[in-house]
Parts: C-alpha cells; sequence; structure tokens
C-alpha cells in the first residue's frame, strides 16, 4: 500500500509542474501592462522601469517561472497583488477558499443525498411516474446554465432565504478557519450560525442541481444492473423482502461508480463555483477571479487559479487513494 | 448511416423531438428579419422594459429592444460559437488521440499525457485563463471554448483506433503496402466516426453552455454582438427590475443545449449501441 | 415500508429546518453598512487614484482646509486660519492646537511637512511607489514648518490653491506609523479623522471606527462597514432587507423604484462629472473638426440621456459643468440634426466602406455607469448618417494603456472633477498637448493653451471668467472631445439613517440613526 501511495504521488509531480506552467504562461500573456495596474495611469517612465526590474518582469518567462514557484513552495508566497496596494495574494486566498470549499462540500453533500435518493426511487419504481420525472430532471439539469439555476432560484425564494452573501455584513467576529458555519459556532452565536445557514441554503442548492442529477442517473443504472444480477434474485428467492434487498444488497453494490463520480465531480463543482457565487455575491474563489480578471490583476488570476488547480489535482489524487483501499484490484495492477 | 440505424434514429421519440427543435431554431434564427418588424438595434426610451405583448411577444430589454428578435439574431452567433468551438476540438483532438493510438508506445505515452493534463483544469478555469489571456471577441470564445473540449474527441478517437487495428482489413491494407497515414486516415478513422458524431452533437450543447457561462462572466464576444451569453449577462444586471431578458436568454440556452443532448442520446442508441446511456 | 416513513421524517424535519431559518432573520444595528460597487485598493492617501479610495480615506484622514458644510467653498480644518503674502507667493497656515493621530501621537507643523515632502520629492525615503496627485501639487516649491505654522511656498500664484490642499491626497498623515509600517500604511492608516481602521478583510469588508481622541464632534455611530456588493440591484435588495443602510452605486434605473419604496429614499446631489466622446486628434479622420461635427450633429443627448441615462442626467454643452460655472455650461452648442451632420461628413474624404472605430472601457465609472449601452447607441447614430461603427472594450489595466496610445480612434472617458473650478476641466484635460497623459486626443491649440494657463495664476475673479469664456468658445469650434452627459450624484438610502451627499467628499461621520 505504501509502495503504492509513493507511486501515485511522484507521478502527480510532473502533473502538478505542467498544470502550474500552463496557468503561469496563460495569465502572464494577460494584455495590459501590469505595472499601470500597480502605479495607476499617472506614474513616470523611470518609475515604471524600476518596478518592471524589482519584480523580474524583464527576465526571461521560465526565470520569472521559477523565481514564482520558489516563493509559493518555500514560503507559501503568491507575490503580492498590483491592484489592492500591499496585499499578499495569498492572504486574500487563505480567506477566500474556505468559503468556496464550504460551498463545494454543502453541494457535495446535498447531490449525493439527493441523486442517491431520486436514483434508488427510479430504479425501484421503474417506469414509473417518478423515474420518468426523475429522468428528465436529471436530462434538464444537465442542460442548464448552472448560474441561470441560481438566478431562477434567488427570483424564487431569494426573498425568503438570503439577498447573497455568506454572513451578515454587521456580524464582526474572528475568523479563524474561514468557514462561516464553523467560526460562527466558535465564536458562540447561534443567531450567527443560522444567518450561516440561511445563506447557504440557495447557492448549495443551485450547484448541487446538476451533479444531484448526473449521481440519480449512475444510481438508477448501477442498481438497475444489481437488481438483475444473480445474487439479489438469490437473495429474494431466500425469502427476504424486497425492501431489505434494495437498502442492504443493492444499494451498497451500487455505491462504487457512485464513489469514482465524486472525484470528477468535484472538479466540476469548483468550476460551477467560480460561475456560481457570482449570482449569489459569495466571498469566494470565484468571485476573486472574476473581479482580478476585470482589474487584469494578474497575479491574483495566477495565484487563485493555481491554488484551484491545485485542489483539483490533490483531490483527483485523494480519490484514487481512496477508491484503491475500497479496491485492492487496483492497487496489485499495472501501474 | 444504414438503412437499420437510421430506422432506430426515426424511431426514437426524444431524440425527434430534439431534432424538431433544433430545426425550429435554425429556421428562426434564419429568418428572424423577415418575420420581426423590430429592428434589433435600434434604441427607444419609450418601449424600454415592457412585459411580453402580442407586438412583442418576449417583451423588451433595458434599451427598448424587442428581445424575440434579438434572441433568434443571437442564436446565429451562438450556434455558431457552438459548431466552431466543436470544430475546433475535433480538428486538434482527433488527430491527436488517433495518433496516439495507432503509434502506441512513447509517442502514446507523451500525447495521453498531454490530455491528461488539459483534463487536470476544471473545464471552465481553463476557458477563463485563455479567454483572459486572448482579450474578447468571437475568436477569443471558440478557441477557449474550443481547447476545453479536445481532451473527449482525443480519448475518443484513441480508444477506437486502439480497437480497430487489430482488425482485419487493417491488416490486410497493410498487407497492400498502404502508408501509416493512409491506413490511419482513410480505413480505420471512417470506421470511427460513430462514436464521434455522437460525441460532436453532444459536444455542440456542452460547447454553448461553456461560452454562455464565459460570456456572463463579462470575457465573451465584442460590445453590441447579440450572443445569448452576453444577453443573460445583461440580463443578469437588472433581473430584479425586469426579468425578461435573463429569463428568456437563459430558456433559450437551456433548450438548445437540452436539443442537442436529446439528439445526441439518440444517435448514440442508433450508432453506437455498446455504449451505455448511464 | 419503514424506508418510507424514513423520507418522509427527513423530508418534515428538512421543511421545520428551512421554516426556522426563513423565520430567524435578523440584521444587527449597531452598525452602519454602507455599501458599493468595489472594495478599496489603498488606505494611504497620497496612493490613492480614484473617487472609490477616497470614499473611505476622507473618513480616516484630514486636510488643512476643508469644504465647508454641503458646498465647494474652503473652510478651515486642521488649519485654523492663513495669510498670503508675497503677491500669492507665500502661504501661511497656523495648526490647530490638540489634535491627535489615531496611534496618540500629536499632531505638529513637522507632520505636514513631512507629509507634503513625501508627495513633492522623488527622492523621499517614504514615498509610495506610486503617487498619481503629485502631478497636481507640483506648483508647491517647497513647505516648511514655523512654529506652530507652516509656511507653503509656491512658484507661481495660483488661483486654485486652496482647492487643491482640500483635496483627499493633501490629507495629512502620521509621520510615526509611516515610518512603522513602510509600504503597509497603505493597509495600516493613521491619520486624525473621526474614524480609523477597525478591520479590513480585503475584498469582503472594510470596517471603521470612532476615534475616541477626536478633536472635533464625535460621529454619533461607533462602527461604519463599507461593503463592496458588485451588482447594484443586489445592494438595492439588501437595502429593502435592511442589511445595509446606504447605497452609493444605485443604478439610474432603479431611482423610481427607490423613490416609491416605503423604508427607502434617494439622496441627490448636482454633478460636478461629464462623460465625453473624444477623437484622436492625430489621426485620420478623427483629425478633421469637419469629421467631429459630423458625429457631434448626430447625437442626440436628450434621447441619449433618455435611452442610457434613464432620465437622470443632464444633457452636456461644453465640458464644464454647469454647476460649477453656469456661463460656460449654457454656452451654445451642436443641436441635434442629421442632415446637417451629413453634410459636414461629406466634406471629409472618406475612403469607401471606412469603418470608424469606439474604443470604451468594460467597467462602470460614476459618469458612464452603462458603457456598452452608451456605445451602442453612438454607434445607432452614425449608422443614420451612413458610418457602421466597430466597438472594442477593454477592461481595467489594458484600457489606462489604450488611452495613451497614439493609434486609438474615438472613445469614451470621463472626468469627475477634483475640485470645482474650470481649471480642473480645460487645463487638466486639455492643456500641455500629448505631453499630458489625461489629455487622450492628443489635441494642441497654442491659443486655448495659453489662454488656460493664463487662468490658472489670474488672481482677478472677472478676468478669469473672461479668459475661460474665450477658452470655451474654440473648445466648442474646434470639438476635440463631445461632451455627453453630466451625471447626478445619487445615493439610495434607509429612512432609518440621516445622510447628506457633498458635491465631492462622502462623509459618514455626521451619519445618524433616526426613526423613520
Amino acid at each position: 500500500m505504501t509502495a503504492y501511495l509513493l507511486r501515485r504521488l511522484l507521478a502527480a509531480i510532473p502533473l502538478l509542474v505542467a498544470v502550474s506552467l500552463v496557468v503561469f504562461v496563460l495569465t502572464r500573456s494577460v494584455p495590459g501592462d501590469p505595472v499601470d495596474a500597480m502605479l495607476g495611469e499617472k506614474a513616470t517612465p523611470q518609475v515604471r522601469e524600476e518596478i518592471r526590474r524589482k519584480h523580474g518582469l524583464d527576465r526571461p518567462i521560465l526565470v520569472q517561472y521559477a523565481i514564482y514557484m520558489k516563493g509559493l513552495l518555500l514560503r507559501g508566497d503568491l507575490g503580492v497583488s498590483y491592484v489592492r496596494k500591499n496585499q499578499p495574494i495569498a492572504e486574500e486566498i487563505r480567506r477566500r477558499l474556505p468559503a468556496t470549499i464550504e460551498l463545494t462540500l454543502a453541494a457535495m453533500i446535498l447531490s449525493i443525498l439527493g441523486g442517491v435518493l431520486f436514483g434508488v426511487l427510479a430504479a425501484v419504481k421503474k417506469g414509473s411516474f417518478w423515474d420518468y420525472a426523475s429522468m428528465l430532471a436529471a436530462l434538464i439539469g444537465v442542460s442548464v446554465p448552472v448560474f441561470w439555476l441560481g438566478l431562477l432560484l434567488m427570483l424564487a425564494f431569494g426573498g425568503a432565504f438570503a439577498s447573497g452573501g455568506n454572513l451578515d455584513p454587521s456580524f464582526d467576529i474572528e475568523r479563524p478557519t474561514g468557514f462561516a458555519l464553523v467560526d460562527t459556532l466558535v465564536a458562540g452565536e447561534p443567531r450567527m450560525f443560522l444567518d450561516a445557514l440561511r445563506r447557504l441554503v440557495l447557492p448549495a442548492l443551485a450547484l448541487a442541481t446538476i451533479p444531484m442529477a448526473m449521481i440519480a442517473r449512475i444510481t438508477r443504472s448501477s442498481m438497475l444492473e444489481v437488481l438483475g444480477s444473480d445474487y439479489v434474485r438469490t437473495a429474494r428467492a431466500k425469502g427476504l423482502d424486497s425492501e431489505a434487498v434494495v437498502m442492504r444488497h443493492a444499494l451498497r453494490n451500487a455505491l462504487v461508480p457512485i464513489v469514482t463520480l465524486v472525484g470528477l465531480e468535484f472538479g466540476y463543482l469548483l468550476g460551477g463555483a467560480v460561475l456560481t457565487e457570482t449570482v449569489f455575491d459569495w466571498p469566494g474563489m470565484g468571485t476573486y477571479i472574476m473581479s482580478s480578471v476585470s482589474n487584469r490583476d494578474y497575479l491574483a488570476i495566477q495565484g487563485a487559479v493555481m491554488m484551484l488547480c491545485l485542489v483539483f489535482v490533490a483531490v483527483n489524487l485523494l480519490v484514487d487513494v481512496i477508491y484503491a483501499f475500497v479496491d485492492p484490484r487496483i492497487r496489485y495492477g499495472p501501474a | 448511416m444504414d438503412r437499420r440505424k437510421l430506422r432506430v434514429l426515426l424511431r426514437h421519440r426524444t431524440a425527434m423531438l430534439g431534432l424538431a427543435l433544433l430545426v425550429v431554431i435554425a429556421a428562426l434564427a434564419v429568418a428572424v428579419r423577415w418575420v420581426s418588424p423590430h429592428d434589433p438595434d435600434e434604441m427607444s426610451a419609450a418601449s424600454r422594459e415592457l412585459g411580453p405583448s402580442a407586438s412583442y411577444w418576449f417583451g423588451t430589454d433595458n434599451s427598448g429592444r424587442d428581445i424575440f428578435t434579438r434572441l433568434w439574431v443571437g442564436a446565429r452567433v451562438s450556434l455558431l460559437i457552438g459548431v466552431a468551438s466543436v470544430v475546433f476540438s475535433i480538428a486538434i483532438g482527433v488527430p491527436l488521440g488517433a495518433v496516439a493510438g495507432y503509434a502506441g508506445g512513447r509517442t502514446d505515452m507523451l500525447l495521453s499525457r498531454l490530455v491528461d493534463l488539459l483534463l487536470s483544469f476544471p473545464g471552465i478555469l481553463l476557458a477563463i485563463c485563455i479567454a483572459a489571456a486572448m482579450g474578447t471577441g468571437l475568436r477569443t470564445v471558440v478557441i477557449a471554448v474550443g481547447v476545453v473540449g479536445i481532451p473527449q474527441f482525443a480519448r475518443q478517437a484513441r480508444a477506437s483506433v486502439l480497437q480497430l487495428r487489430e482488425l482485419e482489413f487493417v491488416a490486410a491494407s497493410r498487407a497492400l503496402g498502404a502508408g501509416h497515414a493512409r491506413i490511419l486516415f482513410l480505413d480505420i478513422l471512417p470506421n470511427a466516426l460513430g462514436p464521434l458524431i455522437v460525441l460532436a452533437t453532444l459536444g455542440v450543447g456542452g460547447a454553448i453552455l461553456t461560452a454562455a457561462g464565459l460570456s456572463f462572466l463579462g470575457l465573451g464576444v465584442e460590445t453590441g454582438t447579440p450572443e445569448w451569453g452576453a444577453m443573460l449577462h445583461d440580463g443578469y444586471g437588472y433581473w430584479r427590475r425586469s426579468a425578461g431578458l435573463a429569463l428568456f436568454s437563459g430558456l433559450a440556452i437551456s433548450t438548445t443545449v437540452l436539443a442537442f443532448n436529446l439528439f445526441g442520446d439518440g444517435l448514440r442508441d442508433a450508432l453506437d449501441p455498446r455504449s451505455t446511456r448511464g | 415500508m419503514k424506508w418510507k416513513l424514513g423520507v418522509a421524517i427527513g423530508l418534515a424535519i428538512l421543511g421545520v429546518g428551512l421554516a426556522v431559518l426563513v423565520l430567524t432573520k435578523v440584521f444587527s444595528v449597531d452598525a452602519l453598512v454602507y455599501a458599493r460597487g468595489t472594495d478599496s485598493t489603498t488606505l494611504d492617501p497620497a496612493e490613492v487614484e480614484y473617487g472609490e479610495d477616497a470614499k473611505v480615506t476622507e473618513n480616516i484622514f484630514e486636510t488643512l482646509v476643508g469644504f465647508k458644510g454641503d458646498t465647494t467653498g474652503i473652510e478651515p480644518r486642521l488649519a485654523t486660519s492663513w495669510t498670503v503674502a508675497d503677491g500669492g507667493k507665500k502661504w501661511a497656515f497656523q495648526l490647530r492646537k490638540g489634535v491627535k493621530f489615531h496611534d496618540g501621537t500629536d499632531l505638529d507643523a513637522g507632520d505636514v511637512v513631512f507629509t507634503f515632502d513625501r508627495i513633492l520629492k522623488p527622492d523621499h525615503p517614504h514615498r509610495p511607489k506610486g503617487v498619481p496627485y503629485g502631478e497636481i501639487f507640483g506648483f508647491i516649491e517647497k513647505v516648511e514648518a514655523s512654529g506652530d505654522a507652516v509656511v507653503f511656498t509656491l512658484k507661481q500664484p495660483n488661483a486654485t490653491f486652496l482647492q487643491v490642499l482640500a483635496l483627499f491626497g493633501a490629507a495629512i498623515v502620521g509621520p510615526e506609523a509611516v515610518k512603522k509600517h513602510g509600504p503597509g500604511f497603505s493597509r495600516n492608516p493613521c491619520g486624525t479623522g473621526p474614524y480609523r481602521l477597525h478591520r479590513w478583510r480585503q475584498g469582503e469588508k472594510l470596517v471603521l471606527e470612532r476615534f475616541g481622541d477626536y478633536w472635533g464632534p464625535k460621529p454619533a455611530i461607533s462602527r461604519v462597514v463599507f461593503l463592496p456588493v458588485a451588482s447594484a440591484q443586489t445592494a438595492i435588495e439588501k437595502l429593502k432587507n435592511g442589511e445595509v443602510h446606504i447605497v452609493d452605486h444605485v443604478t439610474l434605473a432603479d431611482v423610481k423604484i427607490v423613490e416609491s419604496s416605503p423604508g427607502m429614499r434617494i439622496e441627490s446631489e448636482t454633478s460636478l462629472n461629464v462623460c465625453y466622446l473624444g477623437f484622436n486628434s492625430k489621426k485620420f479622420p478623427y483629425n478633421d473638426p469637419n469629421f467631429r461635427r459630423a458625429v457631434a450633429l448626430a447625437i442626440d443627448r436628450d434621447e441619449l440621456n433618455q435611452i442610457v441615462y434613464y432620465g437622470q442626467g443632464e444633457p452636456a454643452r461644453n465640458l464644464v459643468p454647469p454647476a460649477i460655472w453656469r456661463d460656460i455650461g449654457d454656452l451654445p452648442t451642436y443641436e441635434f440634426n442629421i442632415e446637417k451632420a451629413k453634410d459636414h461628413l461629406k466634406k471629409v474624404d472618406l475612403p469607401p466602406d471606412f469603418r470608424p472605430e469606439l474604443w470604451h472601457m468594460a467597467f462602470a465609472r460614476p459618469y458612464v455607469p452603462e458603457p456598452d449601452r452608451l456605445a451602442e447607441y453612438v454607434r445607432n447614430q452614425l449608422r443614420k448618417i451612413g458610418l457602421e461603427l466597430a466597438i472594442q472594450k477593454f477592461e481595467k489595466a489594458a484600457w489606462g494603456e489604450k488611452t495613451k496610445d497614439p493609434d486609438h480612434p474615438m472613445y469614451i472617458l470621463g472626468w469627475s472633477a477634483d475640485y470645482a473650478d474650470p481649471d480642473n476641466f480645460y487645463h487638466a484635460l486639455l492643456a500641455g498637448g500629448a505631453k499630458n497623459e489625461l489629455n487622450s486626443s492628443f489635441w494642441e491649440h497654442a491659443e486655448f493653451n495659453d489662454l488656460v494657463v493664463r487662468a490658472q495664476s489670474e488672481q482677478d475673479e472677472r478676468k478669469r471668467k473672461d479668459l475661460y469664456l474665450r477658452a470655451a468658445m474654440i473648445y466648442r469650434e474646434e470639438m476635440p472631445t463631445l461632451p455627453l452627459v453630466h451625471v447626478k450624484q445619487l445615493a439610495a438610502c434607509s429612512r432609518k439613517v440621516k445622510y447628506d451627499l457633498h458635491p465631492i467628499e462622502v462623509r459618514l461621520y455626521p451619519v445618524t440613526f433616526q426613526n423613520p
């Protein structure tokens, strides 16, 4: 097992390097002079040159990349924002990443619960109204832009739940973890906790709908497969009532493909969060990337996209490892 | 497509529904300038933000323009983006995957790693990076969305070629002295078209969604081009006051993507019956 | 059927939970929440370039002289009185006693000298990387302490000196804090103002708290939260909910909605800004005054105001807002006339299939809340005289570069006054040819230049007015830029707060809560 883990980790390193290099080169070619963004439009040419030299912007791009990665790996340093003057980018990302992860996790839990529920319902009542309704919902789910769905939810329920943000602006508490639900509890403020929860409902639901549809489809088809298999028929023949068959035997076996889907889903959710956050004014990575793009704060874009991609690669690695625990065949199979 | 496959497709009710929707959308996109009495660009304060009525079927936007007319003028741009992006993905992805599968060994490993690399990005983030680097415009959107679609075509092409290259007709062709390029592009690929066509159809829907996401974030086409994502972006700016533009442009995107998905699923059942429908 | 029961119970719990969430909506009221479009980029007054940043620094820092009440007249602030000598070249300011900085140190004349040296001397050890407004103070030769007084020596007399001293960029900073934090001063500001920084979670919110040792009347509200809310309509929704009290980026279209809602009202104040269409006067055909006149005649400013500005603006005539000098603002201008426009266009030797180009910014500014729609309106109008406009938009950083690009065509730009004087329009935007970075049309006109330079040091008010009137006539004839609209300053407020707008500053310290 340790050997397998090591092998997987080592294999991930070139991938991480390649991903970071692609992000670096792309974001560095964003149009607009970063020095302009740093100094404003009224700086003198001498000052511009000096800044360019100081930030190494006159060096070859691979050298710039090496300097950047050294800072990131040794000091967790992502540079200083050009637009938010003198602000270390890592500081803002440390604050915003938890907000995005909180939203993503909430959506994930919601999508797994809902998806499995609808999938089982559709499989057990195959051919019924429920079956068709959930399949139709799944089909529509994958055809709708996630931010439009968010908009529809806001239109329908926004008045009841929230007007955006993840916490009331007038709440003034310490934020040790960055997770609104955790921090409000740590601060011993149940009222604020409820406020945070209330604001989480709609964005999480909007983000969860499409993966929920995908999970429902997978659950249904793998349930149908398992329900038709020999041992379930045997179980039925042995006189077990159908509920026990469904819950104990079929569902457990159907869960394996669902677990695989979760890793893929995480990437989808991260991307979806970037789009959905804007609609719900969520103070996470998505709104950060958006404002950085429109400000052409390329170090910020670079840092934010890079961190999200690294999180994504890491989660996929984690899913692989978990999967290897669940299914020993992978561990000992050909590399 | 042989007769049997065509029959399966024609009997596929949801696929035909998808096709019918696509035909209607395309027809409206082509005919709107003759059918509609409204100018898609002319602004007027007097007709601003009206609800749906007999003369403005979907109401008007905040510049007093007919939403219905602009939607179908915009359909051309959006469909063009969807199709062009998929063409871009195919043009790069299929040769990439086909060569990888055919050559095998080191080449395969190298090219597959390249595809893996693209898959290591959440799609929309990659599109955002490319679009931000290239600046706004139609070309940017097509390339940004197209790059995101490359891996799926590359993977499909590779899988098909791997499967087909060991078959007898390939060996026969090789025995007759055909070169690698000839074997790959004239013998193998034509036989791998089915799954690729399915993927392309579904891909147009996906591309329209990604493009809409980019436009929604303000990284889309030039100012004043009616395009669905951009219209949704504009409508999002004032949906609390007047929801018409946001609702109808989102509806247009969703319906079109749904139509491509329905038709694509039907195509899959007809052309590629082995794959599961999930 | 056990599991069905389970599902039913689950759903019931879910329903009750959601109901509890919806019903427990409460908002605290011990802070004033001020919603705006974006967060600050810096809190160091010397580094401030845009009004968005000044909104906060104006509540943390103070200037020697300030704007009186809700006017643009001048009154004492950190200086209690002043005397002028040497024909307007020497100004001595007597400092207020008992003023403390937020870090507890006392204000003295040396601190004022430190503040101005930091802005004026390029080699000052504590000068920030960029001092956007450095240029505007360029006429100051030196600043010296003399006991309790500070003496300014000017290179030449300047009629706008006191106005310039009241600018946010001239705010007095605490030298101890500047030395302690270095560049980090922009995130750890220290001034003498009624509020001081409490907490800044950049990009999320910025919280100020009442400064207990403030020399003047202390603010009634203990905390102020500056909340960036990108979408204006979301901000209005939050206002409706009671989550925020003031929305400073209310959309022009939402004005009527706010006015008709019971818990909200609109505060408005005269506009000291202008939005204009510029022409590159070094590039064909934009260099041809006939082309520029044709465009001017093709645009119906009243209609533009109705369509793009929801009728909330004031059609502009001569660049300088009438609220500054009515005589200039009311001069005649080009009235909309398609036929005349075509006549002028005929005099321009355009190649067949020529497509004029228009560049604009992709982001909103106070004078152009919807640049896209303005560009589209211009395109529609030019279509009527047979020109098909090509439009390109640029994001923030790229835009700064583009306005300086010698190859740029027509462009949409605007200006918000730093002080209420024509000098801040004619000289700041149009003098000095291409050397002036704000002169994006690269327009050079010797006579115009001479008039506005002379007006700067002219002490006689009537003679100044005459010089500006002559400059205005030249501007109208040549039309290097085409003024479009002046936009009112607006804020949507909860009826629970008493808040008055100022034409230039954002002042939150006089705000009080009240019973609606």
